[in-house]
C-alpha cells in the first residue's frame, strides 16, 4: 500500500515537470530569440546557443520607418482600453440589474439566450455581416468599428462575470443599508460597488486580455489605418523571408502585458475562464 | 444574405434573391465536404486528447503544494495571443531549423515537413491546438475535482480501495458531466479556431487544413462569393448552437 502511494506521487511530479517544460520552454524561447541575430536563429535552433545577444531587433521594430509595430501598438492602446471601459460600465449596471430586478421569466430567458448566443457565434459568421455593415456605414478600418465590435463580443462575458460577483454580496448587507434609509442609487454606489470592486477590476482585466489578443475581427475589419498589434505582428509572418528576430521581438512586446495581467488575476482564473462551463 | 447572390458595387451592396441555390451548392461542393471532414477529425481528436491530458494534469496537480502557481502556468498557454502561439509553433516546427526536427534527427529519425505536407499539417494544427487549449480543459476539470463531495472518497479509503479503483469507480463517474461539458465547450471553441491555423498553414497545403471557419473566410474575403459564404457560415452557426444546446442540457442535470 505504502509503495503504491509513493509511486503515484513520483508519477505526479513527473507529469508536472513534463508539462512545465512543454509549456514554458516555447514561451522562454521567443524571449531569448528576440535578442538573437537572424542568422543565429536560422543556423542553430537551440535558443541559448548564441554567444552574441543584441537589442537590434527591438531597435528595428520601434524605429525603422517601415515597421508597423509602433502603429499597431498605438492603435491597440486606443482601441482596447476604450472597449474595456465601455464594457465595464455596461456590465456593472446590467449585471446588477439582471440579477436583482425581477423581470418576467420569458423576457429574462430571451435576454440571457441572446447574450449566450454571442458567446457561441463563430467569429467568421459574425465577421462577414460586420464587414458588410462597416462598409455600408463607412467605418471600415477605423477605431470605432473595432471598439464597437469588441464591446459587443465581450459584454456578455462581462455581464455574467459581474453577476457572479454581485451574487456574492450578502443580501443582509443590502437589506440593512436600505433599512437605514439609503436610496437605491446610494445603496448601489456606496455599498454594492465598493464590495465588488475587485471583481470589476478582474473582469476588466479579462476583457483587456481578450481584446488585446483578438485577431479575427481586427483581421477582417482593418486594413491599414486601424491595424492592431496582433495584426502588425502577423505581418512579419508569411512574407517571403520571415525576419525571425524582429518577429520574435514584436511577439514579446504583445505577450508581456498578457503574462503580467494573467499573473495579476491568478485568483480569478478559474471563475473567469470556466464561466458558464461549471454553472452552465 | 445566404439566399442571395451578393454583389458589392460602387453605389452599395446589391442582393439578388436566388432562393436555396447557395444551399444546393453546398451539397455538391467537394471542398465543403472535405472541409467538414477535416473539421470533424480535427475537433474530435483535439477534444479527446485534451480531455485525457487535462484530466491527467488535474489529477497530478490536485493536492500538491503550490498548486495555484502551477495552475496559472498551465493556463498561461491559453492566455497568450494566438499570433504568439502561431509564431512559437512556426519556429518549433520549421522544417529547416525547427527544434522539433532537430530533436528528431538527434534521435535518428527523418526530419518531418510539418507544415508543408498535407497529412502532417493536420497533425501540426492538432498539436498546436492541444498545446494552446489543454490548459482550459485542465482548469475546468480541476475546478470540478475540487468541488467533488469528500464522503465517497473517505468511504472508499475505509473499504481499502486502491487508487486506481477509487479513480475508476468514484472520480470518473462523478466527473462525467464535467468532462462532457468541457468537451462540448472545446468543440464550440474549436469550430471558431482561426488565427492559429490561418497563420500556421493558411488552410493549406491544398486545403488540407481548411476547417469550415477558414473556408468561410476564403469564400468571402478571397473569392468574394458573399452569399455562399453566408450559407456556409450559417451551417457553422447551427452546428455551434446544436452543441451549445446539448451542453446546456447536460450541465442542467
Amino acid at each position: 500500500m505504502k509503495s503504491d502511494f509513493d509511486l503515484l506521487v513520483f508519477l505526479k511530479y513527473v507529469v508536472i515537470a513534463l508539462a512545465l517544460i512543454i509549456i514554458i520552454f516555447p514561451i522562454v524561447s521567443i524571449f531569448v530569440n528576440s535578442f538573437r541575430l537572424n542568422r543565429d536563429i536560422i543556423v542553430n535552433p537551440i535558443p541559448f546557443s548564441s554567444i552574441e545577444f543584441t537589442l537590434r531587433n527591438y531597435e528595428i521594430i520601434f524605429f525603422d520607418p517601415a515597421s508597423k509595430i509602433t502603429k499597431g501598438l498605438v492603435n491597440s492602446l486606443i482601441v482596447v482600453p476604450s472597449s474595456v471601459l465601455l464594457v465595464s460600465i455596461f456590465a456593472l449596471f446590467s449585471g446588477y440589474g439582471l440579477l436583482r430586478f425581477s423581470f418576467h421569466r420569458v423576457i429574462k430567458a430571451i435576454m440571457l439566450g441572446l447574450i449566450l448566443l454571442t458567446r457561441i457565434l463563430p467569429g467568421v459568421s459574425a465577421a462577414v455581416p460586420y464587414f458588410v455593415i462597416a462598409k455600408m456605414l463607412n467605418v471600415y478600418d477605423t477605431h470605432l468599428i473595432l471598439i464597437l465590435v469588441y464591446f459587443a463580443k465581450n459584454l456578455p462575458f462581462a455581464i455574467f462575470m459581474m453577476m457572479s460577483f454581485f451574487e456574492e454580496v450578502p443580501k443582509e448587507v443590502e437589506e440593512s443599508a436600505s433599512i437605514d434609509g439609503a436610496s437605491f442609487l446610494n445603496l448601489f454606489f456606496k455599498v454594492v460597488v465598493p464590495l465588488t470592486l475587485p471583481g470589476l477590476l478582474a473582469t476588466a482585466i479579462f476583457v483587456y486580455i481578450f481584446c488585446w489578443n483578438e485577431y479575427l475581427f481586427a483581421f477582417f475589419l482593418t486594413q491599414e489605418k486601424a491595424i492592431t498589434l496582433p495584426i502588425a505582428v502577423s505581418w512579419y509572418i508569411g512574407e517571403f523571408a520571415i525576419e525571425w528576430g524582429e518577429l520574435n521581438a514584436s511577439a514579446v512586446i504583445s505577450t508581456i502585458p498578457v503574462i503580467i495581467l494573467t499573473l495579476s488575476i491568478q485568483k480569478y482564473l478559474i471563475r473567469g475562464l470556466t464561466l458558464g462551463a461549471i454553472k452552465g | 444574405m445566404s439566399f442571395s447572390n451578393v454583389v458589392f458595387e460602387v453605389e452599395g451592396v446589391k442582393y439578388n434573391f436566388i432562393g436555396l441555390e447557395n444551399y444546393k451548392k453546398i451539397l455538391y461542393d467537394e471542398l465543403f465536404s472535405r472541409s467538414l471532414n477535416v473539421t470533424l477529425l480535427f475537433s474530435i481528436v483535439c477534444v479527446i486528447v485534451e480531455l485525457i491530458l487535462g484530466l491527467v494534469l488535474a489529477l497530478a496537480v490536485i493536492g500538491i503544494r503550490g498548486s495555484m502557481v502551477l495552475r496559472t502556468i498551465f493556463v498561461m498557454g491559453m492566455m497568450l495571443p494566438p499570433v504568439t502561439v502561431a509564431l512559437i509553433w512556426r519556429t518549433l516546427l520549421s522544417s529547416d531549423f525547427g527544434i522539433v526536427n532537430y530533436i528528431l534527427t538527434l534521435l535518428g529519425f527523418m526530419p518531418v515537413n510539418w507544415l508543408g505536407d498535407s497529412i502532417m499539417a493536420v497533425v501540426s494544427i492538432i498539436i498546436v491546438d492541444i498545446w494552446h487549449w489543454t490548459g482550459f480543459v485542465f482548469l475546468i476539470i480541476f475546478a470540478g475535482l475540487v468541488s467533488l463531495p469528500i464522503e465517497p472518497f473517505e468511504a472508499a479509503k475505509v473499504d481499502g480501495a486502491s487508487s486506481w479503483q477509487t479513480f475508476k469507480f468514484i472520480t470518473l463517474p462523478l466527473m462525467r458531466s464535467t468532462l462532457l461539458v468541457a468537451a462540448l465547450f472545446r468543440m464550440i471553441d474549436i469550430l471558431q479556431a482561426f488565427p492559429e491555423i490561418w497563420l500556421l498553414t493558411y488552410g493549406g497545403p491544398s486545403f488540407a487544413t481548411t476547417i469550415l471557419n477558414i473556408l468561410v473566410y476564403l469564400i468571402s474575403f478571397q473569392w468574394f462569393n458573399w452569399g455562399y459564404a453566408s450559407a456556409v457560415s450559417l451551417i457553422l452557426l447551427f452546428l455551434s448552437i446544436a452543441l451549445a444546446i446539448l451542453n446546456w442540457r447536460i450541465s442542467k442535470r
